[in-house]
């Protein structure tokens, strides 16, 4: 088979689209008669609900309905099953959802919604962890018991007898501050039943199957009743993982009113109501044996996770991956601590616990190598992880081009450092940190299936239609799909066609996280081409009076290899096939649902079945008069299997580093007593193009066994390392460390000044 | 409240249209008009997904009171495209990859079309960084779309 | 969402000035927009009735005379001001200052006279006027009045506009001796200012003869920095006049101590960048002061 779309730099196929301002995202979805729903939230932190008033607002012309927790089904739902959709009696966060508003036009719905007036009885709230965790706290689920909402530990080895035999042990408390996904597109949804009694939901969700389910559930509907189409999405990156109130919301004031309703978030609602990744404290030691050997981890992490539990409390399966197997470590413990308070709700953000444990388990390995006079490059080559070898933990790595990053990267380096300019001031110091990654690169078992299903149809034109359960967020899955396909069957890429995002038409797929989509549903789009391409050939290999293994495709022509001159084209033989006697169409069927486990209890288990690696070399430039950090170039090198599309790849790399940026240096939720102060994009920091360093990234390719002509996942390999190596790199530049994030000015030059 | 009487040109078509005082420039132009490609990120000016060109220059769409727009000669995303097809910024996007989930998309390519027609001599990287410090983007890292912009900037 | 409200488009000062008083506190004037717009989204600022004033001939102008100085019309843009030459010729400090205001598209828009009434303690243009001694021209019911900016901010913040008053031009006096402007942030752009300043010093025969120091976010209004000016004035300029001026601002400024950043922290940024941007008056290396 030729190779030629594998490494293609191909367009992502929705480009045209979005350049030309043609792409419908669902804040820009209207349907005949909709209605604008406006949810009425909690300015309290922590109270008793003692009246709601709706009178005033149902008078205003144009207010089709109004609901409260009286409308809406008592039980309860979520991750924790512990959110109601509309809250009657008490509200623990800033933000509950309280009653909800459908009016003819978003004006009007604005104004009904300042005119619900709430009564409210201010009840005691917790903040802090420590302080929720205390015996006579309040508890903001007494049903639970307690404001621990789960502990977890996970071990392998002996830790502590291994600390007592090390020879070095380095010790620190991290603390790490609350950041957003912050897409720019806000949250949307617009809700709407159709003649025969169906909900459709329109939906900027990241897990559409599973949404159906959640919201029929949510509603006391039956699932089959629900269909749930995703928009074109503005970005996410792990907000679209869990259903939120809003959509069942929509859901009861559609079914209220008989007409779509749509409820679309403005900035400072996603500030208000979007989920945020958890903030947390670390205590962690490392340990290492005086020949350069990698010996102990050991760490425990408290969660603030909020007011409700969320598919973000999965992420310490992640943290316990990363202190348990990111490079060969002996001895190892992880204790994790998910905590409720009465602040804002945490969820998934890209890379899902990796950055937080990359930013402690690096910055540590850094420490180790200082103590024990290694030169840090050389410490992690010693200790990287290897292929074909299982970890104590139980993750099975196949493919693993760890150490080819980690030179790659100190090559990288090598040569900016002969061709460095001195900084332009004596107050500047430059110095360059480094940090490995290891990700999930072959899905991620955190529900009973990791599966997705794919059809390829090849219809009697030639025209070839891959329908996937795969959500298109933005990261360009429709073209690596595409080329898939496209390679398989032996057709040009220009007749493939991706239709998605829709629970009535594709198959099953968990969702769209953990940097699963080329990896698990390109899998199950290859199987589907595959069985396509056999039909093709047995009815060509009966026109041409061959066997089908003496045939190939290529070019969307089929021919006998060995005497090129006997050709047929494809769609001549999709139409043979379909108008003869007893005829039947090309219907290709693919199911991949990988090799893995899910965790036990214990937090063991190959979750994945590849696993994806990188390094990343940071450059940074601090002041030390004033404490400013600067990156000032990254090297990126990330064994990606095999590149399916380069740019693609490049552009998930860049957009992570941005992200990596923001989280290490200018992104900040400054939340006090529960509220956000900070909520808006001026105020809460997102680094804009001049915060931008030059980046050079290298693909190592390592031909993973599983993946789809041996790619693995990507989608969030580019931010895990980032926080971690510019930590690293200020303290090569300036000698210190910093443990909290973001790292301010303010504490770099505090640490310089105690030094 | 009553509707207010507004002209405007927009992507070359004098249009009229009744708006509500309170409305901006960013509601006329999607709820009225109809034309969804000038996207709202915050409605504040502060992320730059709905920039426009007034009068030739790159605006906040949403910073503009609609009836202060009377009078007034707009250009979108929707009028980018010459006879049909791509323009050369708009082909350069494509081509470079500066796009992923697109949100942001519309805006950077008006901020760049203003920055690139004031320009008579080749652009440096750090102008356009420059000329994009308004324009936020979550997906990209702006390395393509700076790319994409030099490379069409630069032809 | 904005809240209903009432448009009017007034041809004249006396016109907009009626409506200003008619409608009393429930009307705000449109000038720009940029900082309108988000307050009233935001319901930071509520109003019932708009004035726009761009529909008054006569306030986009842009004058330069060597003995009268620089006077800007209230409503051009501040994107014309940074592309003027002759503002690039004469006060390229402001230019520099403007380069710091929001974004380009932003600039665009706001207009000079609605970014000085705007009056937040960081302004950065309210900063490089006051040290460059700018004075405000006022329509009042009856005539006009000219006022220095600095009288124009009362100490207890927001500005001096009685309602019906508009401001309608800007006066900079012609350059004296030179100027600059600091503001530090975390991001290279549309950042919070942590600390921001702006310093016009002039010296004849190696002797301050005029003094500016004007300190953002240290109280309600941007504010003079007198005692440190005082002690400038006189001396020759060097390291030790600029390390006693140094001390006095320190001792007088009175910094936030917010999440963002302590005032401790601020008043050692304070302490940093006032000796850079003093050292840059010494040598003509400017290169240092900005970073």
């Amino acid at each position: 088979m030729n190779d030629t779309l594998i490494g293609a730099r191909a367009p992502k196929l929705d480009a045209p689209a979005k350049v030309s301002g043609r792409a419908v995202y669902g804040h820009d979805l209207v349907r005949p008669r909709m209605l604008y729903g406006k949810i009425v939230r909690s300015s309290f932190a922590s109270a008793r609900i003692v009246s709601i008033d709706t009178s005033r607002a149902e008078k205003l012309p144009g207010v089709r309905a109004i609901i409260t927790g009286a409308d809406a089904p008592a039980r309860s739902f979520g991750y924790g099953d512990d959110n109601q959709i509309l809250k009657a009696e008490r509200v623990r966060r800033v933000g509950d959802e309280i009653a909800a508003v459908a009016a003819a036009d978003p004006f009007v719905a604005h104004e009904a919604a300042q005119l619900v007036r709430v009564e409210y009885e201010p009840l005691p709230a917790v903040f802090d962890t420590d302080d929720a965790l205390c015996l006579n706290a309040p508890l903001l689920h007494p049903q639970h018991g307690s404001n621990l909402f789960r502990h977890q530990q996970y071990q392998h080895g002996d830790p502590d007898a291994a600390f007592a035999e090390a020879d070095v042990v380095v010790q620190d408390e991290f603390e790490l501050g609350y950041v957003a996904n912050m897409p720019m597109e806000p949250c949307f949804c617009l809700a709407e039943y159709d003649a025969g009694g169906d909900l459709n939901l329109y939906s900027t969700t990241q897990v559409p199957y599973l949404l159906q389910r959640d919201l029929a559930e949510a509603l006391d509907i039956p699932a089959g009743r629900v269909r749930i189409i995703q928009t074109v999405i503005g970005g996410s990156f792990g907000r679209g993982l869990d259903m939120y109130p809003f959509e069942p919301i929509a859901a009861l004031l559609a079914h209220k009113t008989g007409r779509p309703v749509r409820i679309a978030f403005d900035r400072r609602e996603e500030f208000l109501a979007a989920p945020v990744r958890q903030p947390m404290r670390v205590k962690m030691r490392s340990a290492a044996k005086r020949d350069g050997t990698l010996w102990a981890r050991d760490a425990h992490a408290v969660l603030n996770i909020g007011a409700y539990a969320s598919w973000g409390a999965q992420t310490t399966l992640v943290m316990a991956q990363t202190v348990g197997s990111l490079y060969r470590v002996p001895h190892a413990r992880f204790i994790a601590d998910l905590v409720y308070t009465n602040s804002p709700v945490t969820g998934a953000m890209r890379g899902f616990g990796n950055p937080q444990s990359t930013f402690f388990v690096e910055t540590q390995m850094d420490r180790l190598a200082e103590a024990l006079g290694m030169d840090p490059l050389e410490f992690r080559l010693r200790n990287a992880n290897r292929p074909n070898e299982i970890t104590l933990q139980g993750l099975e790595i196949t493919s693993c081009g760890m150490s080819e990053c980690l030179q790659a990267v100190g090559a990288m380096t090598d040569r900016a450092a002969d061709d460095a300019s001195p900084p332009p001031s004596v107050s500047l110091r430059r110095g360059v940190g480094f940090a490995a990654t290891m990700n999930v690169g072959g899905g991620a078992r955190i529900y009973r299936s990791d599966g997705c299903g794919a059809t390829v149809k090849v219809d009697d034109f030639g025209r070839v239609t891959l329908i996937t359960g795969a959500s298109e967020i933005g990261q360009g899955s429709d073209i690596v799909l595409a080329q898939i396909v496209a390679e398989t069957l032996g057709v040009p890429l220009e007749t493939v066609r991706v239709i998605n995002g829709d629970t009535a038409l594709g198959l099953w797929d968990v969702g769209v996280h953990a940097s699963r989509t080329t990896f698990i549903a390109g899998n199950a789009a290859r199987l589907a081409a595959l069985d396509a391409r056999a039909q093709i050939l047995e009815t060509a290999a009966e026109q041409l009076r061959v066997a089908t293994g003496a045939l190939d495709i290529r070019g969307g022509t089929i021919f006998v290899t060995d005497d090129p001159a006997q050709r047929v084209a494809l769609d001549k033989v999709v139409r043979a096939r379909h108008f003869r006697q007893q005829g039947t169409a090309v219907i290709g069927r693919g199911w991949y649902d990988p090799p893995s486990q899910m965790a036990d209890a214990n937090m063991r288990g190959n979750l994945s079945a590849a696993y994806s690696f990188g390094a990343h070399a940071v450059e940074v430039e601090v002041d030390v008069e004033t404490g400013h950090v600067r990156v000032v170039h990254i090297d990126a090198a990330h064994d990606v299997g095999r590149a399916i599309n380069p740019m693609l790849i490049e552009g998930q790399v860049e957009g992570g580093i941005h992200m990596g940026i923001g989280y290490a240096l200018t992104e900040q939720l400054l939340v006090e007593n529960g509220r956000v102060l900070n909520d808006s994009l001026r105020e809460y920091g997102v680094p804009t193009a001049l915060d931008m360093p030059s980046i050079d990234i290298q693909l190592v390719e390592t031909n993973d066994p599983q993946g789809p002509f041996g790619a693995k996942g990507v989608g969030e390999l580019g931010v895990t390392p980032v926080a971690a190596a510019i930590a690293n790199a200020i303290y090569t530049a300036v000698g210190v460390r910093i443990t909290s994030l973001p790292i301010t000015p303010e504490k770099v030059l505090c640490a310089i000044q105690a030094k | 409240m009553p509707l207010f009487d507004i002209h405007l040109t927009v992507n070359n078509i004098p249009t009229k249209v009744a708006v509500r005082p309170q409305a901006t420039l960013l509601d006329v132009l999607r709820d009225a008009l109809g034309l969804m490609g000038t996207h709202e990120g915050c409605r504040v000016g502060e992320c730059g997904s709905c920039t426009v060109l007034l009068d030739g220059k790159a605006v906040n769409a949403c910073l503009v009171l609609a009836p202060d727009a009377d009078g007034r000669t707009i250009t979108t995303v929707e009028g980018l495209e010459q006879d049909g097809t791509l323009n050369a910024l708009q082909q350069s996007f494509v081509k470079h990859g500066a796009l992923q989930c697109g949100y942001c998309t519309s805006g950077m390519l008006m901020t760049a079309t203003a920055f690139l027609g004031e320009q008579n001599n080749a652009v440096a990287e750090m102008q356009v960084r420059e000329a994009l410090a308004g324009n936020l983007c979550r997906c990209t890292g702006y390395t393509k779309i700076v790319k994409a912009i030099l490379a069409a900037g630069n032809e | 969402m904005i809240d209903p409200l009432q448009y009017f488009a007034p041809t004249t000062l006396q016109q907009a000035s009626s409506l200003l008083v008619q409608w009393g506190p429930r009307a705000r004037m449109l000038s720009g927009g940029t900082a309108l717009l988000p307050a009233l989204e935001r319901a930071q600022w509520s109003a019932t009735a708009i004035v726009n004033l761009k529909t008054i001939p006569g306030l986009r102008e842009l004058e330069f005379d060597p003995s009268d100085g620089l006077h800007v019309g209230a409503l051009v843009t501040l994107a014309e001001l940074q592309r003027s030459p002759i503002v690039r010729a004469h006060y390229p400090v402001l230019q520099e200052t403007i380069a710091y205001v929001a974004t380009p598209q932003v600039r665009n828009l706001a207009t000079l006279g609605g970014n000085l009434c705007v009056a937040t303690p960081t302004a950065d243009l309210a900063i490089i006027l006051l040290a460059l001694d700018a004075r405000v021209t006022v329509h009042r019911v009856g005539g006009k009045d000219t006022l220095s900016l600095d009288r124009f901010y009362p100490t207890w913040g927001g500005t001096q506009l009685a309602q019906g008053e508009i401001l309608t031009g800007i006066s900079i006096p012609p350059p004296r001796g030179s100027a600059r402007y600091q503001r530090f942030m975390v991001r290279q752009a549309v950042d919070v200012p942590l600390v921001n300043f702006a310093i016009a010093l002039e010296q004849q025969e190696g002797q301050i003869s005029h003094a500016r120091i004007v300190l953002g976010g240290s109280g309600p209004r941007p504010l003079r920095m007198i005692r440190a000016e005082r002690a400038l004035l006189g001396q020759l300029a060097g390291r030790e006049t600029f390390a006693r001026a140094i001390d006095l601002v320190i001792a007088d400024a009175y910094p936030p101590d917010d999440l963002r950043a302590s005032r401790a922290y601020r008043h050692e940024l304070l302490r940093v960048l006032l000796r850079r941007t003093f050292s840059t008056f010494t040598t003509t290396d400017r290169a240092n002061a900005s970073f």
